[in-house]
This record gives structure tokens, sequence and C-alpha cells, in this order.
């Protein structure tokens, strides 16, 4: 692989739509982590975070602590945001690609309001396209 | 293997050699190595980056009647090498003085 | 033959988009107090949501990227959220003086008092959301609100004064017995109610929605540049009714009766009926287009699956909110507010935040990384920054002429 022009994570990577391997929707790239290996040298870029918990501490701030405890009390057993290995990474801009399924955690709530509210009302297996 | 958070990393107070305030870390830029890696070759450092956010500097070109506005709020960014970085802790410390710091002309989009 | 239609149909729904709740009050009750003095307001609102929709449907055609996407890649999460709340908030209060308009018109049809008619209101929006086809759904509150050509029909039946009503349309003053503060109040609620934010996210997320390519570009560029100055047509007519028939006797609009007065004045039964199907189609229109937009926006600034055209199973959280949405609306309308004034202060609330969602477009609109070499030329670009420049000064004046005029008092 050849080398590339550098690019800034902030505007390049940071708030981006992901993506999956499926072509659906997997929220956005909320945080980015940076790996120190041993050796020394520059640290790398090892993974993308997404969801509500990775959300929190960007909104800094008197609001983000609020949205971080909001979310500690809404859903205690999870506390991690979901995480995306760099190396699943198709492409960054203009939307973050996937080559793989986005991560489980990614879609609970989604999953939740699937089965507890929209799925219960009548009508919600069909979409415009008749026959689905 | 100690990890780090780009949020966390951004808005980080940034000092030059000689103490004087270089602004905050306002982006991190990262080059795709030949082993495919993403490392990061240095920081962005200025006191804001309304203009740069909105993506001045990479492939938007400033449209006709906005050229000298987007300069004049660009003026203070400059870019941070990471190997004239000597310590990226909060607050990030430069080996060098801001003087010899150069502006940040941006690069675009990270296609891989 | 088959393009024709789809064109008309195409310009019909971009009439219908055009048109809500807030042009017909804002029209009526500016043409009643201050005559033609505001009529300039209408053509600056229609070019201003011409330029915008244009750039965020070219944007969002080329790229395939949404209005609330882009809000949050340009401006960042934390400006970003701050940005999706403020336009959320409009947009909640635009989605509640709708229903209450739908209500309003309901009560006109029935006598039966619109309080009543607003569940109904609310549960119909929703369920045509949740249940008919985009396009259907489209096009037939378009073309039933092309029944509003009856206000520019009135106009002429009325037989006005030409020459009066040109003087009083370019003497760019209000009448000498009303105050300045009140005429550019008035004068943020006409341009306001022209340039929602509303009507371009749903524009350009029905264009995602629908699957457009650069090809069907041309097509969207029609249907804007005639469909919207033909709504400002209507608009327009809606005023000078009001300026003729309703400034000269002193009346004071603030029923949804009063604006339809001039059309049952000059045609009698057939023109109320008219009127009425027109303020029902129009409402309507705008309802599911607000709850819609609602809904797009948040899921766009989160990055969910959203869209009207997936079955609702698979974008689950979009249908909650947008479901949210409308029993947040019916709420507000039910504790009795007056929906006229509900209207009056989502239109200003809509014109605080107009520039929110126009600047990041407007500066996409210019990346070549994206669009190529369909950017903003060198003269949209120019005219692109003057309204720029409009839309921040009527934003940060909306709000201080709402507290110091009292509400247009």
């Amino acid at each position: 692989m050849e080398e590339q022009t550098p690019f800034r994570i902030g505007f390049v990577v940071l708030d981006r739509q992901i993506i999956d391997g499926d072509g659906r929707p997997a929220g956005k790239v909320d945080d980015v982590e940076l790996t120190w290996e041993e050796g020394g040298g520059p640290p790398v870029m090892s993974a993308l975070l997404t969801d509500s918990a990775a959300l929190g501490p960007r909104i800094s701030g008197r609001a983000g602590r609020l949205w971080r405890s909001a979310m500690r009390r809404l859903r205690p057993s999870v506390s991690e945001p979901a995480r995306i290995a760099v190396e699943d990474v198709a492409a960054f801009s203009p939307s973050t690609r996937l080559t793989t399924a986005a991560p489980e955690q990614a879609n609970l709530a989604e999953a939740w309001l699937r089965d507890h509210v929209i799925g219960r009302i009548p009508g919600a297996r069909r979409g415009d396209d008749a026959g689905e | 293997m100690a990890t780090t958070l780009v949020s966390d990393l951004i808005g980080r107070p940034a000092l030059d050699r000689d103490g004087r305030s270089l602004g905050t870390v306002q982006d991190v830029v990262v080059r795709r190595t030949r082993e495919g890696r993403y490392e990061v070759v240095g920081l962005v450092v200025g006191r804001h980056t309304v203009a740069g956010r909105f993506g001045y500097g990479g492939t938007l070109e400033p449209p006709t009647p906005w050229h000298r506005v987007l300069r004049w709020m660009r003026r203070h960014e400059r870019y941070l090498a990471w190997e004239d970085i000597a310590d990226p802790a909060d607050p990030v410390r430069a080996r060098v003085a801001s003087t010899d710091l150069r502006a940040w002309r941006g690069h675009g989009h990270g296609r891989v | 033959m088959k393009r024709l239609l789809s064109f008309t149909l195409g310009f019909l729904a971009a009439i219908g988009g055009f048109l809500d709740v807030g042009d017909l009050v804002a029209n009526s009750v500016s043409g009643a107090r201050f005559g033609m003095s505001l009529a300039w307001a209408v053509p600056v609102g229609v070019v201003g949501v011409m330029l915008f929709t244009e750039m965020s449907t070219r944007v969002t055609v080329v790229t395939g990227r949404s209005t609330f996407d882009l809000v949050r890649e340009r401006l960042g999460a934390r400006a970003g959220l701050v940005n999706l709340l403020a336009c959320y908030l409009a947009t909640l209060l635009t989605l509640a003086a709708n229903i209450g308009g739908i209500a309003l018109a309901l009560e006109l049809a029935s006598s039966i008092h619109y309080l009543l008619w607003v569940p109904v209101a609310a549960f119909l929006s929703w369920f045509v959301i949740w249940r008919v086809p985009f396009q259907g759904m489209e096009r037939t509150y378009g073309l039933l609100g092309v029944a509003l050509i009856v206000f520019s029909v009135a106009v002429w039946r009325l037989g006005p004064d030409w020459g009066a009503l040109l003087d009083s349309a370019t003497s760019f003053a209000p009448p000498p017995t009303e105050p300045w503060p009140t005429w550019w109040f008035y004068a943020v609620l006409v341009l306001g109610a022209a340039m929602t934010p509303y009507t371009v996210l749903f524009f350009s997320s029905s264009a995602v929605e629908e699957g457009w390519t650069a090809e069907d570009l041309r097509e969207a560029r029609t249907n804007i540049f005639i469909g919207f100055p033909f709504g400002g047509f209507l608009a327009l007519s809606i005023m000078a009714c009001a300026a003729i028939l309703l400034h000269p006797a002193g009346v004071n609009v603030h029923e949804l009766d009063q604006v339809a007065l001039p059309a049952a004045v000059a045609l009698g039964k057939v023109g109320l009926i008219l009127a009425v199907i027109g303020f029902f189609a129009s409402t309507f229109g705008a309802s599911l287009e607000v709850g819609l937009a609602a809904g797009y926006s948040i899921a766009q600034y989160f990055g969910w699956t959203w869209g009207k055209t997936t079955a609702p199973v698979r974008a689950a959280r979009f249908h909650t909110v947008t479901l949210l949405g409308f029993v947040a609306a019916t709420a507000l309308i039910l504790t009795t507010v007056d929906p006229i004034k509900v209207t009056e202060v989502s239109v200003i609330l809509s014109a605080t935040t107009l520039p929110l969602t126009y600047l990041p477009v407007l500066v996409v609109a210019n990346d070549r990384g994206y669009l190529g070499s369909l950017v903003n030329g060198r003269a949209t670009n120019i005219l692109a920054s003057l309204y720029l420049v409009f839309m921040l000064a009527l934003a940060l004046a909306a709000i201080p002429l709402l507290v110091f005029t009292k509400g247009g008092q």
C-alpha cells in the first residue's frame, strides 16, 4: 500500500456517518482512539468509537457530564462505547465505510424500540415498495 | 499499551519552548503508512478552528466574496509536527519556539 | 406525456411544500394591517428559499448526504447538537402550528370546535406518514393546495384600484398610522414564513428517499424554480385580498376564517369552500413535511437509519422520534394556546434558526471534493452570500422585535 497525504482526524474522521458492510447506517464516529505502541514513536489510530457513551464526553462541560450520568442511569450494564477496529474501515470520507457488520452494541436502542414499540404498531413491516 | 481519545487531546492547551501559548489543540493530523497503519504526524494548534472546521484548507476553496475573511479567521492556526513535541500531556509542550512554526496549510480528504 | 405528467406533479408538490399555515397567517395579517407595503418581502423570501433549496438539493443529490449529516460533519458534535436542538424546537412549534391549522380548517368546514379536531388532525397526519406512499402523499396535497388560487381569482373579482395597490407595494414604509418596529416585525414574519428551514430539510431528504440522481437534478430545479414562485404568487394573492378588503375596513386578522373572508365575499360559497380546501391541503401537507423533517433532523445527526420509504421496523428509532414529535406538538396545541399565536412564534423562531442550517449547506455547496464541477458558480455565491448576511440580520432581529412589539401589537 502506498503512503498517502496526511489528513485531519477532526475533519475527516470525527462526526462522519458510519455505513456498515451491508450498506446500512450504523451511527456516527463519535470519538477516535489512539494507541501508543511499545517502543516509542508516535501514536497510531486504533479504533473508532460510536454510541451515546462516546458522544457524551465530546459534548464536554456541564451538559456533557449530565449526559454521561443520564446514560449510566439508563443503561448501567453498558458503560463502554461500541468499538470498531480501524482495520475494519474501508474509507473514512465522505462517509466511514466498514468492511464488516456494525458492532451489536451500536444497535441496542434500535432493536429495543423495534421489538417493543414500533414493531407492535400495525403496518410496521410494510415499506413504500410494497411486498416487503 | 496506553490509549488516548482524540476528544481528550483536542482542547488541551499548547505551549511553545519558552512557555508562550500556542492556543489549544484543534485537530490531530495522521498519515497512512506503508504498513497500512494510521500514524499521528502532528497537531493543529490555534485559538479556534471555525474556518478550518468548515473544511477550508482542504478541498474547499473559499467562495468569491469570502477569501479575505477566511484567511483572516485562520491566521493563528499553526502546524506542530509530532517530532517537535516534547510532551503530549496536558498541557502539550513543544520543543520549538512559536515563531518557528508554520501556518497550517491543511490537506483534504482521506480516501483510502 | 409521462415526463410532462411527472413534471406537473413535482411542481404541484413544490407549491404544496411552499405554503403552510405560517404563510396563510403572515400574509393575511400583514395585508390587513399594512396594505401591500410588505409585498416586497414575498419575492425576497421566495428567492431566498429557492437558493437554499436548490443548493441543498444539489448537495444531497450529488453526495447522497443529508442536511443534518452535513451540519454535524462541518460543525462538530457540540455546535451541531446546539444547532439540532434549536432547529428541532422551531420545527416542533411549526408542527404544532400546522396541526392547529388543520383543526381550524376542519372547524371552518364543520362548525365543530377546533380543539376536538386536533387529535384527529394529528393522528391523520401521522397515519399518512406511517402508511401512504411518498409520491402519492406529496402529490395529493400539492394538487389540493392549488385550490388556494381562489385568492388570486378573488383579487381580480374584487376589482381593486390597481394603481393604489401598486403605490402601496412600492412605498417601502408602513401606513402613516403604524409604527416602524411593528412593520419590521411583520416583514420578518412574511420573510420567515417564506423561508422555512423545514421546507429545505424535507425537500432534500425526500431527494434521498426517492433516490434522485444527478440526472434528476434538472427536474428538481425546474420544480423549485417554477413551483416556489407560484407558491409565492398565491401568498401575494392572500396578502392582496386582505389589503383590498380588510385593510380599509380596519379589520385585524386573528382567526383563520378572517383569512378566508375575502374569498367568500368575492366568490360566495364556492370561494369559501375552495379556500377551506386550500387551507386544509396546505396545512395538512405541511404537517406531514414538518413531522418528517423533525424526525429526519434527529436521525441524521445521530446517524440512524431514517426514511419514510423503508418499512418502519427497519428505522425504529426514526419512527419513534417522529411519533413523539406528533405527540408533543398535539399536547402543546391541546393546552388551548391560540394556534394563530403559536404560528407567529413558530415563524419567528424558524427565522432565528435559519442561518444555522443555511451556513453549512452554503459551505458544502462550495466544496469541490464533494461536488466536483457542480459547485456553486460565482453569481450564485455572491447572491447566496448576500442572503447569508440578510438571514443573519433577520435572525438577530427576530426575537428582539417579537419582544419589543409584544408580538406585533
